[in-house]
Formats: structure tokens, C-alpha cells, sequence
């Protein structure tokens, strides 16, 4: 699934200095990212966690789990990223089916290099 | 008990008694296990690091497809589990979207704990976000 293909020409783009912060980890969340263009950071504890790149997901955890921002995510070069709020995502993981796998792979593989991270 | 009926005719169920190994740490990961009764502990390097029930997930990087179990489960209790390979997930989670959703949740969960994890126990060095 190629979700930098779905959102390169959305409209509503929103864009990002370098150093900006984006989501704050411990406020509430209702909107997640589509990195379109750039680099973001991720962290917790101001420790990184994490780069997501371009057609990478960011701040979905949020949706998924109705919960507080569990990281932080700052533009490490300047960016643009498509935002889509809990309505708009449970409609993608309802219509179409390859986004919920999409998701769950994404979550597996950072749960899989977070693992990593601790074996080593 | 709220995703019950989705297995009630599943062919691979696993009976296992309290203190059995369900998944050692090295294992090859080839399905995960979703908990239809009892507890289950998982172990990471000897620690103790979450303990799933009734609903909750365990064995969730298998998956990827590919790679190797990154930490023991350990029955705490008798309990009953499902055993689903990536292809059956697939499957039900394209039937069944609060399934889907449920199954999300407990992966961001055990991301959370394991983000927590890292950052009180180790330096800054980055992973890729895949």
C-alpha cells in the first residue's frame, strides 16, 4: 500500500519548520499524519525512538486506542504531512481493506526493531 | 470475553497448564495467540514485562512473517488459546472491524510499554520506524 501515492496531492497538507513540534507526548490526540514530504523525529523521555520518513504514518496510536499521545514527534527537516482525524481512519480501515494490515504491519515492525533495541 | 464468538468453532485451539512454556525466547515466530482464558506472562531477557488475559494477544511480531520469538510466554494460570498465523488475522480482521481494531489496540499497547522500556532503561539510539 503506497499511502504516499494516496496523499501527495491532498489538500489540506500541513506543513512543518524543521525543530517544530508536531505531537506532544502526554496531551490528548484525535489527528494522525501522513509524512508526504521530510522527516519527522520521534521520542519519548527526549529520547529517540524513531524516524518516520516520507509515506510513513505517524500519531496513529492515538486513534487506535483513545488514548493520550504516547510520543513525541518533531520535524527534523522541514515537512509536510497529510492529517487524518479518527473519522477518516475508521472509514479507511472499514473501506479499505489493505489499510488495516498496512497499520498492523507498521505497529509489528516497530514492535519487532523496539524488541531489537533491547536485545542489543 | 468480547471477541469470543469469533472462535467459537476455531480449529486450533492450545489447552496449556499453568507454568507451561507456550513460546521461548529464540522460537521461531510463527503465529500469534489470542487468550481465551487463563494468564499469561511475558518475559523479556528474564523480566518480567506484561501479563495477558482473556481477550489480550501474545506473540503479535510473528506477524511480520518471518524472525524469531523476542521473549518467553509463560502460562501463569491453566488457560485456552487460539493460535492464528498472519493469513487467518488477515481474515478475521477483514470481517470483523472492531476485531481489527481490537487487535490494534493491544499491539499499540504492548509498543507503549515497550517505548517505556526503552527510554528508563537504555540511551537514545534511534530504530527505524519500518
Amino acid at each position: 500500500m503506497d499511502l504516499l501515492e494516496i496523499f501527495k496531492d491532498f489538500d489540506a497538507l500541513e506543513r512543518f519548520p524543521a525543530g517544530a513540534t508536531i505531537i506532544e507526548e502526554g496531551a490528548e490526540g484525535n489527528v494522525m499524519y501522513v509524512v508526504v514530504e521530510g522527516e519527522v523525529n520521534v521520542s519519548l523521555k527526549g529520547k529517540i525512538l524513531a524516524i518516520s520518513k516520507q509515506g510513513e504514518i505517524v500519531g496513529e496510536m492515538a486513534l487506535i486506542s483513545s488514548d493520550l499521545r504516547s510520543a513525541t514527534v518533531t520535524a527534523k527537516t522541514d515537512c509536510r504531512l497529510a492529517p487524518i482525524d479518527q473519522a477518516s481512519f475508521e472509514s479507511m480501515l472499514r473501506h479499505v481493506p489493505d489499510f488495516s494490515m498496512h497499520v498492523m504491519n507498521v505497529l509489528a515492525s516497530r514492535l519487532q526493531h523496539a524488541y531489537e533495541m533491547i536485545e542489543h | 470475553m468480547k471477541f469470543h464468538h469469533i472462535f467459537r468453532n476455531w480449529k486450533d485451539i492450545c489447552e496449556v497448564d499453568a507454568g507451561q512454556v507456550i513460546f521461548a525466547e529464540g522460537d521461531p515466530a510463527d503465529a500469534m495467540y489470542f487468550i481465551l482464558s487463563g494468564e499469561v506472562e511475558l518475559n523479556l531477557g528474564g523480566e518480567s514485562f506484561a501479563v495477558e488475559s482473556s481477550d489480550g494477544m501474545i506473540g503479535e511480531t510473528a506477524l511480520l512473517g518471518s524472525g524469531s520469538r523476542s521473549g518467553t510466554a509463560t502460562a501463569r494460570t491453566d488457560a485456552r488459546l487460539a493460535r492464528l498465523d498472519r493469513e487467518q488475522l488477515r481474515q478475521l480482521m477483514g470481517s470483523d472491524t472492531d476485531f481489527a481494531l481490537h487487535v490494534m489496540a493491544g499491539f499499540a499497547n504492548r509498543l507503549r510499554a515497550v517505548d517505556t522500556f526503552i527510554s528508563t532503561h537504555l540511551g537514545h539510539k534511534p530504530r527505524d520506524a519500518g
